[in-house]
């Protein structure tokens, strides 16, 4: 699966690297850096965590087709 | 000739002023038990996404319930524009940096404040908000009883924050009733003479700081008033105004926020045994619990100015109109969260907007969720299983909510 990030609505809660340090990091501002894109099977939980918590609604998970 | 008017004649009634919302008269600020604020809107948001409040004698203000709209106006700033966020006063006089701002000009100080509040930054001080912390709670844990408002909930938060600025903390009991005046003010605008004279009691204050600072800098990596001293906006540092404003801004955003939250808190710990236990034994549900006291107790009644004149799922705003966005309502909608007026202090996915969505998300969300942690680790750390003394009848106010007092009891070993 594809994680993507929407930067332009993305305002900085922070849940995403907080639920799934694994996939997501901090800026220095505290903004998401991706580290992981295409999510390995195995981190599954992590990124539907990370997708799940964001209060803007700016992460998308992309299930394999 | 004869005139007969016939009801159809009669041109048909205009479609009344406030569309298909319901017009009502909700007292949103005066003192009653602590979860009534919370029921009552529950019960508003199950029959309304919107309403048109006209409590408050300012010509009333719109009011959205639900957690969709509350998201899509505050992430829709050019509409609900951040002019005014306080619903009875929609020509504040006084503008806050960067509360009040749009972009552009809005982003600009909040690049230069976020690396401050970032969590990396705010881990740094994590050492001393958790002693802080332990000698607030030290100082009545031994006595068997405190009222946890005025020992604990307002002194904690109130001790960061001038930990932060290098301030001492003896100053905490002036700063704290500043703060209390003005948002007694933003519950009832005939308060306002208190307001205005508390704001100057606090710019005179960090005026002071400011002047200090400028004589005698400290390093600005970890003094806040020296960072922001030589902290810049379009290439030029800021002026002495701004970094009053600034300060002010942030003293009234960080200290009767956690406040509230902190009393909240407690105040469901102690009056549900179950999840007080549950987090002596599993403290690793702590940072989850946090987000679920934000999520069921959000506090912030916060507000919208309308820019320009808009139907908003057939509510027909006018340009100039106050909208509330009725956090303490949207983030127990039923639609988002399943069992919403629950609390589960386990709950996993969890999108709560307590601390606001859009461009003006709260710039000291990650320091507010530090404090919350560890003021629920070091309290049951230090304080034995605790409980609300019989007969105590408890209040919570509005406008920010928050419990008036918060009288708690525990056994002390050997007594």
């Amino acid at each position: 699966m594809r994680l993507q990030i929407d930067t332009d609505v993305c305002t900085g809660h922070g849940r995403c690297y907080t639920r799934a340090a694994t996939l997501v990091a901090s800026d220095d501002e505290g903004f998401p850096v991706l580290l992981v894109a295409d999510v390995p099977d195995e981190l599954g939980n992590d990124a539907r965590l990370a997708a799940s918590s964001c209060p803007e609604g700016a992460i998308t998970l992309i299930e394999a087709g | 000739m004869t005139t007969t008017a016939r009801a159809f004649d009669v041109p048909p009634e205009t479609a009344p002023p406030k569309g298909a919302c319901p017009v009502i008269n909700w007292d949103f600020a005066s003192s009653r038990p602590p979860l009534d604020f919370y029921l009552e809107l529950d019960a508003m948001r199950e029959a309304s996404p919107f309403y048109y409040n006209e409590f408050g004698g300012t010509g009333g203000f719109w009011m959205l319930t639900r957690y969709d709209e509350v998201r899509e106006a505050y992430q829709t700033p050019e509409i609900f524009s951040s002019d005014s966020v306080t619903v009875l006063d929609a020509n504040p006089p006084y503008t806050f940096i960067p509360t009040h701002m749009k972009a552009p000009e809005h982003q600009k100080y909040r690049r230069l404040l976020n690396p401050r509040f970032s969590p990396a930054t705010v881990a740094g001080i994590e050492p001393s908000t958790r002693q802080w912390c332990r000698d607030v709670v030290g100082a009545f844990a031994d006595r068997g009883s405190c009222d946890a408002v005025t020992d604990f909930a307002g002194l904690f938060p109130t001790g960061v924050f001038l930990n932060i600025l290098g301030l001492p903390f003896s100053d905490a009991p002036q700063l704290l009733e500043w703060v209390t005046a003005v948002f007694a003010a933003m519950a009832d605008p005939s308060l306002q003479d208190g307001m205005v004279n508390a704001m100057a009691g606090i710019s005179v204050y960090f005026a002071e700081l400011l002047a200090e600072r400028r004589a005698r800098p400290l390093d600005p990596d970890t003094d806040f008033m020296s960072f922001l001293i030589t902290g810049e906006v379009d290439g030029r540092p800021l002026t002495d105004e701004e970094i009053g404003n600034l300060c002010l801004v942030l003293v009234l955003a960080g200290l009767d926020t956690v406040k509230s939250q902190i009393s909240y808190t407690i105040w469901h710990l102690a009056t549900h045994p179950d999840d007080q236990q549950l987090l002596r034994d599993r403290p690793e549900l702590i940072p989850t619990a946090v987000e679920e006291m934000l999520r069921a107790y959000a506090v912030v009644m916060d507000g919208r100015k309308v820019a320009e004149d808009v139907d908003f799922h057939g509510c027909p705003m006018k340009k100039g109109d106050m909208v509330m966005l009725t956090l303490p309502s949207a983030t127990r909608d039923e639609l988002v969260f399943p069992e919403a007026t629950r609390v589960e202090l386990d709950r996993e996915h969890n999108v709560h907007v307590a601390f606001a969505a859009g461009p003006h998300r709260c710039l000291g969300a990650h320091l507010a969720r530090q404090e919350l942690a560890v003021a629920i680790e070091e309290w049951h750390r230090l304080v034995p299983t605790y409980s609300v003394p019989a007969g105590v009848e408890l209040t919570a106010h509005g406008g920010q909510l928050g419990l008036d007092s918060l009288p708690l009891v525990w056994n002390v070993e050997g007594a």
